[in-house]
């Protein structure tokens, strides 16, 4: 129950932001399609047909280009005519092709260009959950920085345990290791230590055996 | 023959050579076959270096009977740019390329154990060495003769003629080169049956995605400050072919975490890592090929096709040695619960993921649609933009929830605990915002995330530092210090998300408050534009014999400061092409932005842009450089600081 409420906060956590995002993202683009066109704006949804590969706005300012400034005043033209957003991009789609639209409208096979980032996120999600489901009791585990104060044969060392069985036995913990360096013992000591006590200690169970 | 060329075919030999001595040790187990493979190893680097700095002396002497020196510089260019001509076409940017993963192949063979997993890495990492220098010794020569010589060169771009120019291509080669470090480790690990291998390439992943990361904030900035192609970040498809490998890169920095603490994720990491080197050679294609239209056209060349089919031969053999060893990659199931830490990596992967692919697909889809639809498109910053800041927006929020999670599982009480003060800053930030003048709806949102995630840095920081302090006695501030030396990587990791975080402020600043103003200005006559006031202080013109540069002197004021603002347009005579250089006056929270467009001795016609906070995303990138410095410091230097505490 403990585990499902705080899976239950996260989740409230991160679709907060999301629903108010979401909100305001559909009442934008609506707003921005039905009301008047503004020009600064509609010059950044198409390219300059000169073959900069700018959209107007920053073809005509970074470029001084011609091509741009023209078809800025017939943009314009349509604004002033009272066109709307759309039948803006209708006329001049149509006039100078599709390749000028820098927002390619979702319709027909582009609806596979909107429609992917959603499928890889879904198709992710259903991944996570999977994964998520094969639980496990395994109580091994050592913290990223714990890593870093290993050398390779006491990583080794890790993998091969683990290897070997499912329940591994933790690391020595970093607070033991701070305490030892605290007590003034250099690393390097540290490390020729416990490879002699780990040493002396297979030597002890061979002779047992 | 040029005497470069000899070096670069015997460099050749020498990769060959020593490809061919490693698979011996490999095979045979025989060490001294590994001393050989290194001995020429070292050759080859030794030879391109040789190589590079004579295609470089050419440069410097002039020489233009070599046909590359000649493509792209000319006598007049100065000492800086002639140098940075060097990588100026595609075979100069290939022996570059070449260079840099000799040395790191040196690097590795100097630092690394000699054992079965560096002889392996080594070994594909010098495949793909031979590749570059068969392309260089065959079809992209730099050191092909001309049968006459010119009297000068034909001259660098105009576009390139910038100080960007000489730090932005070879910090993403750097960091381009370095993304094959991790494909052949992770491909040595499964050849060698060694898990290893994610230990021994962390440093040289987090050095390569800094030099990676950089190489775009630099072609950003270069982009923002001097070119002003439509501000930092155009969504250009040669950017985003840069950006791919970068987010794939991340999300291998973390999920490393999870293989390397938990034995999980094996089989993903060696994904990641191969996916990150081959959306490098994707990107080399996007930015040679020309297939796809891009601002970067001045990159073009004919080795695009060949790339391709390089790429191809990358997957297959990668996925192939993949399949093969497949039970190498097993991973043990550590997923406790939706709330441990566990977990968070993985929506952080997807995150990352999931934009990556989606940068590549815009990217592509161009190319796709007209194979399906035999008709053509392009794909904007209008796509990008309608996906890009909700997945920003979730790794943000992600950012900040993911370091209080504990491995395996978290309990409410513990998250309500920690989660309480962070959400209550992070609310108390919208009043603050909106009397600022921040009134965006959507972009409160983002900054209430940001202060939220940030919040939660730093409430784990001090928590820590306070039961640190408890433990060991040395004090509170001085154990904030041996904190972050002690769990460096936890801490450099925080101070890389707090940059990001910083970034992401920048983001929302230039995002959703930039404000643009056209106007002419009469010279000598104040006029007020939104917040400032300018005057036209006059043209000022220079000449020389490629160019032609007219200043426009502005002075900017308000109440309470005035100072001097020149933007420039320079008519090029060899391209008869006006370029512009932006204007910028940085004051510490907007940046007024001054684009010319027309200029002459009475008046200026100017586009005047207010970039509200714009110099957080600067200043993130300096943080970053910060946090993986942290992250990269060797672990002595850590040991005695806290031998002295």
């Amino acid at each position: 129950m403990n585990k499902v409420k705080a899976t239950g906060i996260i989740f409230i956590i991160f679709v907060l932001p999301f629903i108010s995002l979401f909100t305001m993202s559909l009442a934008m683009p609506m707003a921005h399609a039905q009301g008047t066109p503004v020009l600064d704006t509609m010059a950044k949804d198409f390219f300059c047909t000169c073959g900069c590969n700018y959209v107007l706005a920053t073809c005509e300012s970074q470029m001084t280009c011609d091509v741009a400034k023209s078809l800025k005043v017939e943009l314009a033209g349509y604004i002033s005519k009272g066109m709307n957003r759309d039948e803006i991009i209708d006329t001049m789609t149509g006039k100078y092709g599709n390749t000028m639209l820098a927002t390619p409208r979702a319709e027909g096979f582009t609806l596979a260009l909107w429609w992917y980032p959603a499928a890889g996120g879904i198709v992710g999600i259903i991944v996570i959950a999977l994964v998520a489901r094969r639980r496990s009791n395994v109580n091994w585990r050592i913290d990223p920085d714990e890593v870093l104060a290993l050398n390779e044969e006491e990583l080794l060392q890790q993998i091969n345990i683990d290897k070997s069985s499912a329940e591994t036995p933790v690391t020595k913990k970093y607070d033991d290791i701070l305490k030892e360096r605290l007590a003034g013992k250099k690393y390097d000591d540290m490390l020729k230590d416990k490879r002699k006590a780990s040493k002396t200690k297979s030597k002890q169970a061979k002779e047992e055996e | 023959m040029d005497i470069g060329y000899s070096a670069l075919a015997v460099a050749l030999i020498a990769s060959a050579i020593s490809f061919v001595s490693f698979v011996l040790y490999l095979r045979k187990q025989d060490e001294s076959q590994y001393g050989f493979a290194r001995i020429a190893l070292v050759i080859q680097t030794v030879l391109l270096t040789a190589a590079i700095s004579l295609l470089l002396y050419y440069f410097l002497i002039h020489d233009f009977n070599v046909e590359y020196v000649a493509l792209y510089s000319e006598r007049s260019l100065s000492l800086e740019y002639t140098i940075s001509a060097l990588w100026g076409g595609a075979s100069g940017s290939l022996l570059l390329w070449a260079w840099l993963l000799s040395l790191f192949m040196t690097a590795i063979a100097l630092r690394e154990r000699k054992d079965r997993l560096t002889g392996y890495a080594l070994g594909i990492l010098l495949t793909i060495n031979i590749f570059f220098l068969s392309l260089l010794v065959t079809i992209n020569n730099p050191f092909t003769r001309l049968t006459f010589t010119p009297f000068d060169g034909n001259g660098l771009n105009p576009l390139l003629v910038n100080p960007g120019m000489l730090f932005h291509p070879p910090t993403l080669f750097i960091g381009y080169a370095g993304f094959t470090i991790p494909f052949a480790f992770a491909l040595a690990g499964l050849l060698a049956e060694s898990e290893l291998w994610i230990f021994r390439v962390r440093k040289w992943m987090i050095f390569s995605w800094l030099f990676l990361g950089f190489g775009i904030f630099l072609g950003g900035w270069w982009s923002y400050t001097v070119l002003g192609w439509g501000g930092y970040w155009a969504w250009d498809p040669v950017e985003n072919s840069s950006l791919v490998p970068w987010l794939l890169a991340t999300a291998l920095l973390h999920s490393v975490m999870l293989q390397e603490s938990r034995r999980a994720m094996k089989l993903w990491n060696v994904l990641l890592s191969i996916g990150t080197f081959a959306t490098v050679i994707l990107a080399t294609f996007l930015t040679r090929s020309g297939l796809i239209s891009s601002v970067h056209s001045f990159g073009e060349s004919g080795i695009g096709p060949i790339f391709t089919a390089y790429l191809g031969i990358i997957l297959a053999v990668s996925l192939g040695i993949l399949a093969f060893k497949f039970d190498q990659v097993k991973s043990m199931n550590v997923f406790q619960s939706a709330t441990g830490r566990e977990a968070s990596f993985l929506f952080n992967n997807l995150l990352f993921v999931v934009m990556g692919l989606t940068v590549v697909w815009g990217t592509l889809f161009p190319m796709i649609n007209e194979a399906v639809t035999h008709s053509k498109m392009s794909v904007g910053p209008g796509f990008y933009s309608a996906i890009a800041p909700w997945i920003i927006l979730s790794l943000a929020a992600l950012m900040g929830v993911c370091i209080i999670l504990r491995w395996g599982a978290t309990s409410t009480d513990d998250l309500v605990r920690k989660l309480r003060f962070p959400l209550i800053a992070g609310v108390a930030t919208l009043p603050v915002m909106y009397f600022l003048g921040f009134t965006n709806p959507a972009s409160l949102t983002g900054f209430v995330v940001a202060v939220f995630a940030v919040a939660l840095h730093v409430e784990d920081y001090l928590v820590d530092a306070k039961n640190y302090a408890g433990k060991t006695k040395v004090g509170f501030f001085r154990s904030m210090g041996h904190l972050i030396l002690v769990r460096r990587r936890r801490y450099g990791g925080y101070i890389v998300h707090f940059s990001m975080i910083i970034i992401f402020i920048g983001l929302l600043g230039t995002n959703f408050y930039e404000t643009t103003h056209s106007v002419t200005l009469q010279k000598d006559t104040p006029t007020t534009v939104g917040e400032y006031t300018f005057t036209f202080n006059g043209m000022t013109v220079t000449q020389d014999t490629t160019q032609t540069e007219y200043g426009v002197n502005l002075l900017v004021s308000d109440g309470s400061f005035k100072d001097q603002l020149t933007a420039k347009l320079t008519n090029s005579s060899k391209t008869e092409s006006m370029i512009v250089h932006v204007g910028v006056l940085s004051l510490p929270f907007q940046d007024v932005y001054v684009i010319p467009d027309a200029v002459d001795q009475s008046s200026a016609t100017v586009t005047i842009n207010y970039n509200p906070l714009i110099s957080f995303v600067w200043y993130g990138f300096a943080i970053t450089f910060v946090g993986v410095l942290v992250c990269l410091l060797p672990r002595k230097i850590g040991g005695a600081k806290l031998e002295q505490g």
